[in-house]
């Protein structure tokens, strides 16, 4: 019962539900509710992506998708705090844990929502490609309000008393906090991948480290287009196991 | 001097120094070969402090040479806190960019990015304190002329800041890929 309490105030206002006097005993009082919520509403998600192949890949897909939603938000919490540091904004970490767990949760019960939608188009036995780009427009359009709420909950709205340099400092460090979250999010699923398996590939349940999430969407449009050049990935990065 | 406008320690500069340093080891861990690497770790923070200690002087005496009211010491104190901004964001994307150096070949990318990102918000921390200073310092009645030459010694500093960080950004680039 308090877990629907409480993703229904992550839905309707989730600055109001994390607010608080006590931000510590908030947070430990929130957040275990928050992470369930990440979990439950994700694995959703991963059953509907991991769908397209079936069989292990389903579970596989329902396991890391959570991650998908988690890893960002360790990586970038130290960042997140500094930019709002620089933007004249003293947040504890605590209030900056809570916000990106509850931009997390409520990510996680949008894109639950969508599952029913992607299903359906998966239903229809789309290209492999389309498919992958169809679940990355999906986690963009549910991963927005996420990184919104994170940005309203840590950086009040100008009530027009604060200096106009102050005010522009804030508006930069809300789009820092966007990118770094957006890079590392972006990061964190070619890291996670496959969720969609290739119908003819050996389903895996992580692929080996290799170049990096950007190579990977230009190739992946320009083969929805029918150009399959260019997917010869290289190993690349400090724990590819063919790295120098 | 009150305590917004107080210069920061040299503990804080030291860290400072140490959050650009980590970020440069960070990048340096995606490069894969040692020599390489350790050429990776100074660059970031050599790039930002060559861009303040080039520039502050000129701006300390274009300041008093049209005039202007601010102390000199505030000046040095907003450039200081500038560059401490820079170490503090440099600090919070060092994770970041060890996630992406383990796991892909940006490294090189990401750094130039964090560099020039941290740089940015240092610069727009100092051009606020500065305006801040001036205005504290000055009457109340003072000209517009006046009050718009200070606006476009910001400017100029901004804009001489950023060309002098990109003159050594690009040194270092070359100097990190060995060439």
């Amino acid at each position: 019962m308090e877990l629907l309490t409480i993703a229904t105030g992550l839905l309707r206002d989730p600055v109001a539900l994390i607010d608080g006097p006590d931000e510590r005993g908030t947070l430990a009082r929130l957040a275990p509710s928050l992470l369930a919520i990440t979990v439950l509403g994700a694995a959703v998600f991963g059953v509907v992506v991991g769908s397209y192949r079936g069989g292990v890949q389903v579970v596989y897909a329902a396991i890391k998708m959570p991650a998908l939603l988690l890893l960002p938000v360790v990586v970038s919490l130290p960042a997140v705090r500094a930019l709002l540091q620089a933007g004249g904004l003293q947040v504890s970490y605590s209030r900056v844990a809570l916000a990106c767990l509850a931009g997390a949760a409520r990510t996680a019960i949008l894109t639950a929502a969508l599952g029913p939608v992607v299903w359906l188009y998966y239903s229809i036995t789309p290209d492999y490609h389309a498919s992958v780009l169809v679940m990355a427009l999906a986690l963009g359009l549910a991963g927005l309000p996420g990184m919104a709420t994170v940005s309203r909950a840590v950086i009040p709205a100008d009530d027009g008393s604060s200096v106009a340099g102050r005010s522009r400092l804030r508006w930069l460090s809300a789009v820092g906090i966007l990118l770094v979250m957006g890079l590392t999010g972006a990061q964190s699923g070619w890291l996670l991948r496959p969720f969609v398996a290739r119908p003819t590939a050996e389903i895996a349940f992580l692929r080996p480290i290799e170049e990096d999430v950007f190579s990977s969407l230009a190739a992946t449009s320009r083969s929805a287009r029918g150009d399959y050049r260019g997917w010869e990935a290289e190993a690349e990065g400090l724990l590819s196991k063919e790295a120098p | 001097m009150s305590q917004e406008h107080q210069m920061p320690g040299i503990i804080e500069i030291i860290g400072a120094c140490g959050s650009l340093a980590l970020l440069g080891v960070c990048a340096g861990l995606g490069a894969g070969e040692p020599a390489l690497a350790a050429r990776a770790v100074p660059a970031g923070l050599l790039t930002a402090a060559g861009a303040v200690v080039l520039t502050g002087p000129a701006l300390v005496v274009a300041h008093q040479y049209q005039g202007h009211a601010a102390d000199p010491q505030l000046l040095v104190s907003a450039l200081s806190r500038g560059f401490v901004t820079c170490g503090e964001i440099a600090l919070g994307l060092s994770p970041i960019l060890l996630f992406f150096s383990a796991t892909s070949g940006l490294w090189a990318a990401l750094y130039s990015l964090f560099v020039a990102g941290a740089g940015a918000f240092g610069g727009a921390v100092t051009a606020r304190r500065l305006l801040r200073a001036e205005r504290g310092a000055r009457p109340v009645d003072v000209d517009l002329t006046t009050r718009a030459g200070m606006g476009g010694l910001v400017a100029a500093w901004s804009t001489l800041a950023a060309l002098i960080a990109l003159r050594i950004g690009w040194g270092m680039a070359s100097f990190v890929a060995g060439s």
